[in-house]
């Protein structure tokens, strides 16, 4: 099984709209994990058919981000993804890629790629989203 | 000579039916085409013949190439033209016609990444999405800068960035114009930060794709050329000067282009840019339209798209829209309309705002249908 995580507006009803839309393709979701960063809501799903799952959910024009991909929530200031950089630099983990998925009312909800992902998630783990005491599973 | 010796069996009559519903389709679509920074307005019926020779420029256009059938002279001349406008210090320039900006930023990129295989590329929020897959391509390290409202990159968010990492030598990724609001990110004020902060190796590549054809014709422009110390930069020929084929420009300081220069003896030429084969007949597109319109062609055509997107944000602000637009830019920012009207008028839209970018073939006509639609909202009519 495979994960991918959608971001999109917190709104009620989005669980339901995503898993009737991966039904209809015939795709089994066979994990959930829900997390809210503000008013954004990042939902983690394991899927059995994880390409056609992508294809399908970002042709609606949700920002959908692959099983590599580590969200972290950051304040929204100057210099913020640039510490976040800082702590892989010195702890001499590979960070490929740092940049926002969305600002908004101070938060800053970022996207992190790296391949060395147990060690980067040590270093990020009092910056995963909230309403969650582990992170997104597969990310 | 003839490229076709033997005539070609023709369509039979579904396929011929086929043509006809696709030109139906792009003549209907052509009407309302107001959201992209495509120019449509162009007419190369004088170099259809061209069409018959399998014209390729692989290689370096500056090289010898043992494959005669290219357009390498005029893609000099080309190249020699925005070079002049970019003011590229004379003997210390190199490029060639891309296949569009996305090329062209990869090559810039690509430049950054040879002359600092440690460093760290930095753009801003609003850069073009097809740079992080050129990121991800080049597999350089990468860090996104906020972004001002405006468009432009946040220079305090970037001043704590380059402090913390001063340790790593900066390629910065500018823009010229940016995808959705038109701005201009402030190189001088980048510069100034370097300097501030002792940063003595580092590169800069501008992704001018639009506004790099719009700068160098206006009273005031926003500082964004050689002149500025950019080791590279990049325009996009099918938006200001209008091709049916995607083209473009980069240019880069030669010092550091010889860097990547390596040797194919197979061809006979240096191969020094991205692609192998690659497209003769834009150089001559472009060519063409720079012979015809000249710098005073394309300024006074400038003023006429600067007057027409004026036109644009007054229209939309008459009837209570709040429309806005940087100084020298056509694009016109607007608060995102219905669907219909999205579809209707092909805009590109982002978040809670669209954009109107008023292109050569943009009337005021258009503009006035365009705000009409958006006031009637989801009343507007279908495609």
């Amino acid at each position: 099984m495979k994960q991918l995580t959608i971001i999109t507006e917190d709104r009620p009803g989005l669980l339901t709209e995503i898993a009737t839309i991966l039904a209809e393709a015939g795709i089994n979701i066979e994990d959930v994990d829900a997390e809210a960063a503000g008013p954004t809501s990042a939902i983690s799903i394991g899927v059995d058919r994880y390409d056609e799952a992508l294809r399908i959910l970002s042709a609606r024009g949700w920002k959908v981000f692959a099983e590599n991909t580590i969200l972290i929530e950051v304040p929204d200031a100057p210099g913020a993804l640039a510490r976040v950089a800082r702590r892989f630099s010195d702890a001499g983990v590979n960070l490929r890629s740092v940049r926002f998925v969305r600002r908004r009312k101070g938060k800053a909800l970022v996207a992190l790629c790296t391949p060395e992902e147990s060690r980067a998630l040590e270093l990020v783990r009092d910056l995963l989203p909230k309403r969650s005491a582990h992170p997104p599973k597969g990310t | 000579m003839s490229a076709l010796p033997q005539p070609s069996p023709a369509l039979n009559a579904a396929d011929r039916r086929r043509l006809d519903d696709l030109r139906h389709r792009l003549v209907e679509h052509a009407k309302r085409f107001a959201g992209y920074p495509v120019n449509a307005e162009f007419d190369y019926q004088e170099l259809l013949d061209l069409l018959a020779y399998p014209l390729n420029n692989v290689g370096d256009p500056w090289c010898p190439s043992l494959y005669r059938l290219n357009t390498h002279e005029l893609e000099r001349e080309v190249v020699a033209w925005f070079a002049r406008l970019t003011q590229a210090p004379e003997g210390d320039y190199w490029g060639y016609v891309t296949s569009g900006g996305t090329e062209g930023n990869l090559y810039g990129l690509f430049l950054g990444r040879e002359l600092y295989p440690e460093g760290m590329v930095y753009y801003s929020e609003d850069t073009h999405y097809s740079v992080a897959k050129v990121l991800r391509m080049l597999h350089v390290r990468n860090l996104m800068v906020r972004s001002e409202p405006d468009g432009r990159m946040d220079l305090q968010d970037l001043r704590e960035t380059l402090h913390l990492h001063r340790d790593v030598p900066p390629i910065l990724f500018l823009n010229a114009g940016t995808t959705m609001k038109g701005a201009v990110d402030d190189v001088r004020g980048v510069r100034q930060l370097l300097k501030e902060l002792a940063l003595r190796d580092y590169f800069l590549h501008v992704d001018a794709a639009l506004s790099g054809m719009i700068l160098p014709f206006v009273e005031e422009p926003d500082p964004f050329d050689f002149r500025e110390g950019v080791h590279s930069l990049c325009i996009s020929g099918h938006k200001f000067i209008g091709s049916p084929l995607p083209c473009g420009v980069v240019l880069a300081r030669r010092r550091v282009v010889d860097r990547i220069a390596r040797n194919v003896e197979y061809i006979g030429s240096q191969d020094t840019t991205v692609l192998g084969s690659r497209n003769g007949v834009t150089p001559v597109f472009l060519w063409y339209q720079i012979q015809r319109q000249g710098v005073d062609g394309f300024r006074a055509l400038v003023r006429r798209c600067l007057d027409t997107a004026q036109y644009a944000v007054d229209r939309f602000a008459a009837a209570g829209q709040k429309a806005w637009r940087h100084r020298n830019s056509v694009t016109v920012v607007f608060p995102r309309p219905p669907e219909a009207v999205v579809r209707r008028w092909c805009l590109a839209v982002n978040e809670d705002i669209a954009h109107l970018i008023t292109m050569p073939h943009v009337t005021p006509q258009m503009v006035d249908a365009l705000v009409a639609d958006v006031v009637a909202g989801p009343e507007t009519p279908p495609v």
